[in-house]
């Protein structure tokens, strides 16, 4: 290949070693100064190690990325996880006789919706949430109304 | 090696003058010989970058880095370089005798024979061109640098950059396949 064929690749070819001389000049430079300095410099106030590494760029990118790492484990994790359920059976009755001998009205039926619900109602917060939700509630009477008349 | 580089800034500017050495030993071959190839001088070259390591380190507490290092340098480097041909080419205005001696077309014969045979045509080629359009092209191929920066340095619109690079191409390309011919 002929150096004009390709004359770019021919300049980037170029390359010199700075001289032995160079080096002790530029050093011995360097010398002179950090002896003048050592003497004369007032303390430091540059910025901080902390400082430098928030600066950088990588710096900033790995903490954005820390962030939306631990923003998408904990979205996911509250978007499947469930919470606990009870079993049915594992409903309060004592609770709910007790009270109910308090009150006659109370229906003593063992499919009564209001019963089941004052059941629910003694349970945590959870149970209570998951079967009997405003929304639900209506819609769930009259299931229990429709299977009644069945 | 742009953290590398913003490390050593960061040393450099708390006083360690250990950090200016590493950025010396590691960028002082580059520097030199993009220095070389603007001045086709070596000694030159090296007086130069003596010359701007000396004016780095009287900078230390102030110097902000805002791009690369290296750029930085080599812009540095750039500026002296010009400064130097100036004073050169006034002196040889001044002291005719240095080049009326000189055979115009072999150039410096010791600056062709740094490079090494491979590369003495294009070392000579190099020397003929004028010194701005040796400039754009030492700086563009070089030391990478694009060519708004370099119009900024020569302090000329981008075009003329972008025509002096053009240039100097198309006479590096005439003068080596001439040579080739020969």
């Amino acid at each position: 290949m002929r150096p004009a064929d390709n004359v770019n690749d021919s300049i980037k070819k170029l390359q010199l070693k700075a001289s032995a001389d160079l080096d002790k000049r530029v050093h011995g430079g360097i010398s002179i100064a950090l002896a003048k300095s050592q003497g004369t410099e007032p303390a430091v106030t540059g910025p901080t190690i902390l400082r430098f590494i928030a600066e950088g760029s990588v710096a900033k990118l790995a903490v954005a990325a820390a962030i939306l790492i631990a923003f998408g484990i904990g979205f996911s994790t509250g978007r499947w996880s469930k919470p606990d359920h009870l079993a049915p059976h594992s409903l309060d009755v004592a609770t709910y006789n007790s009270i109910a001998l308090e009150y006659p009205t109370a229906p003593k039926a063992e499919g009564s919706f209001w019963r089941q619900k004052a059941l629910a109602a003694t349970q945590r917060r959870t149970y209570v949430d998951v079967r009997f939700t405003k929304t639900e509630l209506l819609g769930t009477y009259k299931q229990h109304l429709k299977e009644k008349t069945l | 090696m742009m953290l590398e580089d913003r490390l050593l800034v960061w040393k450099f500017n708390r006083g360690d003058l250990g950090a200016l050495r590493d950025v010396y030993e590691k960028y002082k071959d580059d520097l030199v010989t993009l220095a070389a190839a603007l001045l086709t001088d070596v000694s030159s070259a090296e007086d130069v970058v003596h010359d701007v390591f000396v004016s780095f380190i009287k900078c230390s507490r102030t110097f902000k880095l805002t791009g690369s290092l290296k750029g930085y340098l080599v812009a540095c480097v750039a500026n002296r370089a010009r400064t130097k041909n100036r004073s050169l080419q006034v002196r040889n205005r001044v002291l005719p005798d240095r080049t009326d001696t000189a055979d115009p077309d072999s150039g410096n014969p010791e600056f062709a024979a740094v490079f090494g045979e491979e590369l003495r045509q294009l070392s000579v080629a190099l020397e003929r061109l004028p010194y701005e359009q040796r400039e754009v092209l030492i700086l563009r191929s070089r030391g990478g640098m694009k060519f708004k920066a370099i119009a900024k340095q020569q302090d000329v619109s981008i075009s003329t950059v972008q025509g002096r690079y053009r240039y100097a191409l198309n006479k590096l390309r005439s003068m080596l396949n001439g040579e080739a011919r020969e």
